[in-house]
Parts: C-alpha cells; sequence; structure tokens
C-alpha cells in the first residue's frame, strides 16, 4: 500500500481488499430504507396520479439524492484505508494506550480487538485512538471497524479491517496477588552465593573517603598512613536471585492468571530487593534469565508462550529446584538453559 | 421504556448543531420553496414575504440559542402549529371538492409555509435542520403540481444547490467538522444529476387519474358579443379578428388562422411564443376549426343546410358531453388533454378529434355542426380547461378497404353534407385531369390521397416566402401550375381541392400541431408556428380521417439551423430577474461569508501574526520565506527607529515574542492584556504606511512576494481516550 503525499494512506493502483478487510455492510439500515421506500412510493402514486411532470421530476431528484445518499457510503467505506504510524513499545492489560493512526478521509474509527474508543477524525488524516489491551502478549496488529456515510448523512456503512502495528506491543499482565508457592524456586544457599557492597557486614578493605560515609568507618591508621582520610570498605553476603517459574499453562484465562500471579510475585520480589531470575517459553526454547525491573518481567510474560501439559508434568516432578531445560519432547531437541 | 418515555426521549433535543453553512443551506432550501409556491400563485404575496423573513429571523435565532434553547418555545410553536391545523382542517372542508386537487393544493402551501415559519425559530440540533430540509421537499412538491413551463427549473436548481449543500454539510458536521473538498461536492452534484436524469428517463411519464376532477380555470377571459362568435383575447376585443403583429398584445406575428375565414392570401409570420402546453395522452392535431367552402382564395364555414344550428349551445357543465356530429363514428381510445393557455387567445376550443367531454370553467360552451368547440369567452393567460377524445385514427389498412363492399355500418354522409364537401367554385380542370392522371392507378380512397400526397410531396417546395396572390389568381392552379410553393395552407387546399375533383369529400382544418415536448413537465409546448392547416376526408364508417399533405413536403431552402442566440434571448426573457437575483444575491453573499470566515485567523497568535505581517508589508518590508516573526518584528522595529517616530508602548516584537508564546508554548494572556496586544497590533498596521518611505533593514534571504511565516496550529491534541460527540 503506496502513501499519500502527505503520508497518508493513498489509493493503490489495483483496488485489491487486504487480509482481514471485509466487505462494507450498511448500519441500521431498516430506518433509513423504510422511510426511503415509503416516501417514494407516496410521492411516485401522488406525482403519478396527479399528472404533474413537475412533481415526477422534483420527486427523480429526490430520489436520486435518497439513492446517492444511502449507496454512495458503500464506495466511500470500501475505498478508505487506516494505517498506524506510531505506537508504543509496552503496554499493560486493562491499561489504555494510544495509537496513531493515519486515515484516508473522514471517518469513524472504532477499535474492535483491542476494543477501544470510538473517534471520529474530522478534518484531520491523523489520529490518536485509544486501546485498552484485555490480554497479555504481543500485539502486532489491531482491528478496527472504519464507518463512514458520506456523501450525505443518511446511512452509515462501515467495514472492519486489519491494521498492522508499527512494531510489536508487548502486553505484560496486570500486577496480580503474589503467589510465591509453585513459582519460588529460592537458591539463597550455595556456592551462587554473592558479595556485594554494604554498609554493614564484613571488612573488604579500604578505601579514600567519599562525602557520605559514616564516621566511624574511617580507618584511622590508614588516614595517618596515608595522609588522606580513609574509611573502611565492608562488604556482605547478597541474597542469591530467586528463580521464578513463569511457564504458562495452555488454558488461555489460566495463562493470564498464571501470568498475573507471576507478575505480582515477582514484582513483590524485587520491591523486597531480590534479584529474580524468571523462567519463561518462547518459541522453541526456554528462556532463563534475570529480570532488570517489573517492566522487564512484563515483556517477557508478554512474550511467554504457554507450554505443554507434559512439560508442567515433567516441573512438578522436579520439583522447584528442578533443571532449568527443557526436557526433550518426543520429535523435537531439548532446549537450552542457561 | 414507557410511552411518555419514549416520546420525551424522542422530542430530546440533540447536541447543538454549529455548523452555519448547514443551517444557511437548509433555511435557504425553506426560502426558495416558499418562493417558489408564491411564483406558482399558491401563496399570498404578504405571507410569502413574511414567512421568507420568519424563517430567516428564526434560523438566527435558532443558531444563537443554540446551545441553551428556551424550554418553553416548543409549547408555543406547538400551539401555532395546531392552530395551523384546525384553520386547514376548517377550510378545507368548507372550500375543497372531493377529487379536485386544486382545491386543497392553496390550504396546503399555507400550512406548509406556516409550519416552517413555526420551525424555523426551533432548530438547535442536527435532526431539527434535517426535518427542515425535508419539509422544503414537500412544500417544492406543491408549487411543481401547478407548475407547467420550464421556468420553474430555475427554483427547483437553486433548491437542489441548497439542498446537496445542506446534506454535505450535514455530513461535515456528523463526521466531526470534516472538510467539505470542492471535488467532493462536484462528484456529488454530477452524480445527482446523472441519476435524477436516469430515474426521469425510465419512469413512465405521469397520467392524470380520470376519477380526479381534471383542472380548470378561466384567466383573463373576454365575453362573447354574439353566441358562438369567434373573439380575441388580449387587451382589445377584436384580436384575432385581425392580423396580429408581433408588437402586439400576444407578440404573434401573422395572422392567427382562427379567425373565421381562412384567407390563404395572407402572408404573415409566425413567432414561436408558447401559445399553449397540452398534457396529452398521445400527440395528435388539435383542431380549432373546419371549412367546407371555398372560393379560390378562402376557406369558409358554411351552414350544415339540412336544417340543423350551426352551433348548438350547451349548458349542463362542466363536464359538458359533446354531441357526436352527424356522421361520425366515434370508437376510439380515450385521450386527455389538458390545456395550459400561455397567451391571450380566441373562444376556441381546441381538442383532439371526435371530443366527447369538457370540463371548462364557464357556464356556455358552444359546439357546432363540424364537432368543433367554442366557448362562451376568450380565455386569458392561465385559463385552463381539459378535453376527452375518443381518438379514432383508423390504421392505413382500415382505410385501404373502405368503401369496399360490407363497409363498417353506418358512418355514413348526408347527401346535403356529400355536396358541401364536394364544393368547388369552378371545375378546376387542369387541376382534376392532373389528379386523374396522378391516381390513375390507385383504387381505393387511400390509395388516392397516398398517391396524391407523394406527387406533392415530390413536384412542390414549402417555404413560407412566397409572393402574394393577385386578385385574379387561383391559390390552387399558382401552387400546382405556378410557383409549386407554397406552406400548409397551400399545400392542403390543393390537395383537398384535387380530392374534391376526384369525387371525394374532403376539408379543410385547422388548428395546432403539438409541437415540442417537454419530458420534465410532461407537456407539448405549443407555439404560435406550429399553428398548421390539413385535410380531413370522410371515410364511411370511420368518419373524418386526417391527413397532413405538408409534411412530406421538402423545405424550399435549407431551414437554418435553430438561431441559438435566439433561443437563448427567448428563455432569459421567460427568466424570473427578481427572485433569480435574489437568490444568487443571497447565495454570493453565504458564499462571502463563508469565505471570509474560513479565512479568519483561527486563533489568537494568528491573528496577531497576521497583523504584524500586514505590518510589515505596509511598511515595505519584503517578508521571506523562513523567516521568523521575530525577525519581521525586529525588521519593523528597525524601520520604525529608523524613522525616528515616537516609540509605542508594546513594540513589534514584543507582540512578536506573545504571539510565538501563545503559539508554542500554548500560554495566552488574558483576556484584557489579549485585547490590548491586539489592539496595538491594528494600530501598528494603520500607522505602517508611513514608515514606508524611511527604509529600514533589508530582508534576509530571498526575497518573495509570499513567504509569510506561519504560527504552528495550536488546536491541542486530545488526550488520549477522549472521543468527539
Amino acid at each position: 500500500m503506496s502513501p499519500g503525499p502527505s503520508g497518508a494512506p493513498g489509493p493503490t493502483t489495483r483496488r485489491r481488499r487486504h487480509a482481514g478487510e471485509t466487505m462494507p455492510w450498511p448500519r441500521r439500515a431498516f430506518g433509513p430504507v423504510a422511510g426511503t421506500i415509503v416516501s417514494l412510493a407516496a410521492w411516485a402514486a401522488v406525482a403519478h396520479n396527479s399528472g404533474a411532470g413537475w412533481v415526477q421530476a422534483l420527486g427523480a431528484l429526490l430520489a436520486a439524492f435518497l439513492f446517492i445518499g444511502l449507496l454512495a457510503p458503500a464506495l466511500f467505506v470500501r475505498r478508505a484505508r487506516c494505517m498506524a504510524t506510531a505506537g508504543p513499545v509496552d503496554a499493560t492489560a486493562g491499561s489504555p494506550v494510544v495509537v496513531e493512526l493515519v486515515v484516508s478521509g473522514p471517518t469513524r474509527l472504532r477499535p474492535l480487538d483491542p476494543p477501544g474508543t470510538e473517534r471520529l477524525t474530522g478534518r484531520d488524516r491523523s489520529v490518536a485512538v485509544t486501546v485498552v489491551p484485555q490480554r497479555r502478549g504481543v500485539l502486532e496488529r489491531c482491528t478496527v471497524e472504519m464507518a463512514s456515510a458520506a456523501p450525505f448523512g443518511l446511512l452509515w456503512w462501515s467495514k472492519r479491517m486489519v491494521v498492522e502495528l508499527p512494531r510489536p506491543l508487548l502486553v505484560a499482565p496486570r500486577a496480580g496477588t503474589p503467589n510465591p508457592a509453585g513459582l519460588v524456586d529460592d537458591r539463597s544457599a550455595g556456592e551462587d552465593a554473592r558479595r556485594i557492597d554494604a554498609r554493614v557486614g564484613e571488612p573488604r578493605g579500604v578505601r579514600e573517603y567519599q562525602p557520605g560515609d559514616l564516621q566511624h568507618w574511617v580507618h584511622w591508621p590508614a588516614t595517618a598512613h596515608t595522609g588522606s582520610l580513609m574509611v573502611r570498605e565492608m562488604e556482605t553476603p547478597a541474597a542469591s536471585p530467586v528463580r521464578v517459574w513463569g511457564v504458562l499453562p495452555e488454558d488461555p484465562a489460566e495463562a493470564e492468571r498464571v501470568a498475573e500471579h507471576v507478575l505480582g510475585t515477582v514484582q513483590s520480589l524485587l520491591n523486597t530487593g531480590r534479584a529474580v531470575v524468571l523462567v519463561t517459553a518462547e518459541p522453541g526454547r526456554l528462556v532463563e534469565g534475570p529480570v532488570e525491573g517489573v517492566a522487564d518481567a512484563g515483556r517477557r510474560l508478554a512474550r511467554a508462550l504457554p507450554r505443554s501439559p507434559a512439560l508442567l508434568r515433567w516441573r512438578a516432578a522436579k520439583g522447584p529446584a528442578g533443571a532449568a531445560t527443557e526436557p526433550a519432547p518426543a520429535t523435537a531437541a531439548a532446549g537450552a538453559g542457561r | 421504556m414507557s410511552l411518555y418515555g419514549a416520546i420525551k426521549r424522542a422530542n430530546q433535543p440533540g447536541p447543538p448543531e454549529h455548523s452555519t453553512l448547514f443551517r444557511a443551506s437548509a433555511a435557504g432550501s425553506v426560502v426558495v420553496a416558499i418562493a417558489a409556491c408564491w411564483a406558482q400563485g399558491e401563496l399570498p404575496g404578504l405571507l410569502a414575504v413574511g414567512s421568507i423573513v420568519l424563517v430567516v429571523v428564526g434560523n438566527l435565532f435558532s443558531y444563537w440559542r443554540r446551545n441553551h434553547p428556551l424550554p418553553f418555545l416548543k409549547v408555543a410553536l406547538a400551539a401555532v402549529v395546531v392552530g395551523s391545523f384546525v384553520w386547514f382542517f376548517s377550510t378545507i372542508s368548507s372550500t375543497a371538492t372531493a377529487g379536485d386537487l386544486s382545491s386543497v393544493e392553496r390550504p396546503l402551501a399555507i400550512l406548509f409555509t406556516l409550519i416552517q415559519a413555526a420551525h424555523a425559530f426551533d432548530v438547535p440540533s442536527r435532526r431539527d435542520l434535517g426535518f427542515s430540509l425535508a419539509g422544503s421537499a414537500t412544500l417544492m412538491a406543491v408549487a411543481a403540481a401547478q407548475a407547467v413551463d420550464t421556468t420553474f427549473g430555475l427554483y427547483v436548481i437553486v433548491w437542489a444547490v441548497f439542498g446537496l449543500l445542506g446534506l454535505l454539510a450535514m455530513w461535515s458536521s456528523m463526521a466531526g467538522g470534516a472538510r467539505l473538498r470542492t471535488r467532493t461536492v462536484v462528484l456529488s452534484a454530477v452524480a445527482v444529476v446523472v441519476v435524477g436524469t436516469a430515474i426521469v428517463a425510465v419512469v413512465p411519464p405521469p397520467h392524470a387519474a380520470s376519477n380526479l376532477v381534471f383542472p380548470s380555470a378561466l384567466a383573463g377571459d373576454v365575453p362573447v358579443s354574439q353566441p358562438a362568435g369567434l373573439v380575441g383575447g388580449g387587451t382589445k376585443g377584436d384580436e384575432p379578428l385581425h392580423a396580429a403583429s408581433v408588437t402586439g398584445a400576444t407578440r404573434v406575428g401573422g395572422f392567427l388562422g382562427f379567425a373565421g375565414p381562412l384567407d390563404t392570401a395572407i402572408r404573415g409570420a409566425l413567432g414561436d411564443e408558447v401559445v399553449f402546453r397540452v398534457r396529452a395522452d398521445q400527440p395528435t392535431f388539435w383542431v380549432a376549426e373546419t371549412f367546407d367552402r371555398w372560393d379560390g382564395e378562402s376557406w369558409a364555414a358554411s351552414p350544415p343546410g339540412d336544417g340543423t344550428p350551426t352551433w348548438r349551445e350547451l349548458v349542463s357543465g362542466p363536464p359538458f358531453d359533446i354531441p357526436v356530429s352527424t356522421g361520425e363514428v366515434s370508437q376510439g381510445p380515450a385521450d386527455y388533454q389538458t390545456f395550459y393557455v400561455a397567451q391571450a387567445g380566441p373562444n376556441l376550443v381546441f381538442h383532439a378529434d371526435d371530443a366527447t367531454q369538457v370540463w371548462f370553467p364557464s357556464r356556455r360552451l358552444f359546439v357546432g355542426a363540424d364537432g368543433t368547440i367554442r366557448s362562451g369567452t376568450s380565455m386569458g393567460p392561465g385559463s385552463i380547461y381539459t378535453v376527452l377524445s375518443n381518438v379514432d385514427a383508423a390504421s392505413p389498412s382500415e382505410l385501404l378497404h373502405a368503401g369496399l363492399p360490407n363497409p363498417l355500418p353506418g358512418g355514413e354522409l348526408s347527401t346535403v353534407d356529400q355536396a358541401r364537401y364536394l364544393q368547388l367554385p369552378h371545375p378546376y380542370p387542369a387541376a382534376a385531369a392532373l389528379a386523374r392522371r396522378i391516381t390513375a392507378r390507385a383504387p381505393t380512397t387511400y390509395a388516392k390521397i397516398v398517391a396524391l400526397e407523394n406527387w406533392i410531396g415530390a413536384h412542390t417546395r414549402y417555404t413560407t416566402d412566397i409572393p402574394p396572390l393577385s386578385p385574379s389568381q387561383d391559390t390552387v392552379n399558382e401552387f400546382l401550375f405556378g410557383n409549386r410553393r407554397g406552406y400548409c395552407e397551400q399545400i392542403s387546399t390543393a390537395l383537398a381541392v384535387m380530392l374534391r375533383t376526384l369525387g371525394v369529400p374532403a376539408r379543410e382544418a385547422t388548428g395546432y400541431v403539438p409541437g415540442p415536448y417537454n419530458p420534465i413537465t410532461d407537456l407539448y409546448e405549443v407555439q404560435a408556428k406550429d399553428a398548421h392547416a390539413w385535410v380531413q376526408v370522410w371515410f364511411p364508417g370511420y368518419g373524418w380521417q386526417s391527413f397532413d399533405p405538408t409534411a412530406l413536403v421538402p423545405d424550399a431552402n435549407p431551414t437554418p439551423g435553430a438561431a441559438i442566440a435566439h433561443d437563448v434571448a427567448g428563455a432569459l426573457h421567460r427568466v424570473p430577474v427578481v427572485p433569480v437575483s435574489a437568490v444568487l444575491g443571497a447565495l454570493a453573499l453565504g458564499l462571502v461569508l463563508v469565505v471570509w470566515r474560513r479565512r479568519a485567523p483561527a486563533t489568537w497568535a494568528a491573528a496577531l501574526t497576521a497583523e504584524l505581517v500586514r505590518a510589515a508589508r505596509r511598511a515595505g518590508l519584503q517578508v521571506a520565506p523562513g523567516e521568523t516573526l521575530l525577525d519581521v518584528a525586529a525588521r519593523l522595529d528597525g524601520r520604525r527607529e529608523a524613522g525616528g517616530g515616537p516609540s509605542p508602548p508594546i513594540s513589534a516584537g514584543e507582540l512578536a515574542r506573545a504571539a510565538e508564546r501563545a503559539a508554542y508554548l500554548g500560554v495566552e494572556p488574558d483576556p484584557a492584556p489579549r485585547r490590548d496586544l491586539r489592539r496595538t497590533a491594528r494600530r501598528l498596521r494603520r500607522d505602517a504606511r508611513s514608515l514606508r518611505e524611511t527604509g529600514g533593514v533589508p530582508p534576509r534571504g530571498p526575497v518573495s512576494p509570499r513567504g509569510a511565516p506561519e504560527p504552528p496550529q495550536t488546536t491541542p491534541r486530545q488526550p488520549a481516550g477522549a472521543g468527539r460527540p
């Protein structure tokens, strides 16, 4: 589809219906059509039997207005085009998202999937519509309903059209209630312990004073030796990262619920300062990696795919400390682990 | 939902309509419809003018109060409407006649007009304006019922333009203020014209229902001084007994031919003024008079000779039942013809052959022994009458066998009538020999007629430019053996005389041919030049059958192509100048207002910018493309300093900064400082001309006649989730 001179969607040399685009159909046509038929029939009867040619001519003019008003919108709708030009990268299920659309003419836009608020484009070719994704996932396109009653506003015709988003929209699940049971794999003990700087803990060495250091950290011997103010540097064992299992069941509703719990759990762990490693299933492999924040976890969960019950049973058998690698399915090689 | 709730919900005012174009178009369509009814005589002048004023004032009032309609107004207007209905029903119950549409049309027009005038005060929303548009269509229909000529088309065109603009503006408003593009307007107009024309072409022409009372009216009548005497119309009571002139009251040059004897020696020219319009089931000759006595120069109508009166007065009508004339056989299909008289004319009731009933608005009607009809008054423009005829035109095959053994029973001419219709002033030996030679191989009457017509068509030429007939000359001999040039009177007379020499009863008939058919009005527009003379021949069993030998005669000189300028001038002459000028003036004014409003700056910042740029141009500064407003203002201040004039309280630079803050930051001053700044900018613009001669800072960049810095659009973006109504 080649854009018009102003960047707006323009007509193509050959009109093709794009995938997902429906034929135009009239909305609430009964009233206008019935009114037209009754009016014209009555007019024709009076005109014909009165013998007055001008009444008949006027009726023809009126009929022309009505026919064009009832049928021409189908042509306008059929030619109407819509293109997404801008949109965010991240979103949260249940929260509004603004997508910039460019349309080819004055129309009425109503996002259907995901649902959103109706907008009249008016004079603007570029219009921002608000959609509210209902579920988490990767949204690459949205379905909108374009309607027009041009040129006379007598009858609305509409069609559905699938609009490709400029870039995939990662819709994170809502942050549900944390549910560590069955999701969290805490590896606080063992050789994975890391050591991090801390205000209290075991001394590691000395360093130069920096603004903010406490008075009692001053190491006087080192200070006397070096001639500049020196303080003790402390360290403490870090909490080992918590492994959160984010592989979702196949049932969409259940997957959504589990994803919400996972995100809520990750959020609560991050709020307590714990490092989190999230395990999710993406196309062809299991991905296990640290999350940098709630947004990162949301993106991971948006991309997560449900996995088969066999995997879930394997995971249950292995327990929370089970291997990170996905057991090899009957016909596919095992996915990579960390 | 209860009924009360449904009614209340239906009467809820919709959101206010802000589109001035929609409102103006709806009001314009109503005004045009009222004007159309007035032009057709459906409304009294005072009521029409008053209603137009009320419609305009009402729409202005509704626009002013559109956001807060007055709650009591609906009740008051409803009372007016109810009162109008009461008046209407009381009027038609006392004056209307069952089946007579014309008795209802005038009260109906008044009722619709009153409703529109009242409704105009309460049209705040789009739906109300839509009702106004629809209501104007019904008013136009009432006017159209009385329209018989093409000048009504001007009202239709203007009304259609308003209707088109109104509908387009309605859609523009529904789409959230979408811009009305010229292309859309033009395409829509073309589509409407094409579809409307196609519908007109396809639907059958209207046919007045026979169970309705046919229209009839009398206007400008002049009473007949002698019973069944001929009298002309116009300002004098003697036209068209004498030759009329192009500058006369009827503006028809030459002799109308309907003034008693048909004198073929008189030469004249007939104009193209429409004499009357006819709605008829089928086109045919509309006969006025017949003549049986030929004297070599003129035709005259002689009395029957068998004692029957020449004219019989009919008093039992309307409708008047026309008795079947002697020897006639009336057996053809019914043909209703309604005549709308456009020019003052004689008291001849034109009709198709074999009239049986006449709806004529007079107590007196005269029918002749030959079946022609005269009224008791002449008729002025606006007169209307309807005739029912049984057009019994026999087919050629039937006529071919007429007169052979076993003719149809009845329908024989009496001996006296035979003598009348074979009368000749002298034997016409040359014409008789010619006729015998031409018809030597024609065994039947019909074959003889066809042979004679063909000979006339092959050996004579049609022209109205023939020399006058000298007193000693015979028209037929001069035509057949002299110049062989003539028009319908000479040609038909020659045929009639030749038939009489062969013993075939024939008579001369005069009247009009149908004239051009107007597909819009469904009327035949009969012009003065459509006056015609033809021959009627008696066929036993079939009666008088019409033959037109002129149709076969080629023109003597090629007829010049239609004089376009003359047609255009004629068309313009018929245009109602005053209403058209008024409507065009209103349209032009509306267009100017719309354009002016569109070009007016949309925001305060844009207005301030426009003032500064105008001031710069007045000061002689060229504004380069891409130059910012601050640059322009700096140069303007520089020019003023160079001129040495007094420093203003607010410099151009400060004005420019204020405009840019408003445009880019959305920060506008309070209303009072805003007005002061605007006032200062206007003063700066007015005084800028004095800076023209003082020189100043030359423009930077390329000089261009255009390139005024445009402030960016300050339309605030809608917050996410906001919708439009």
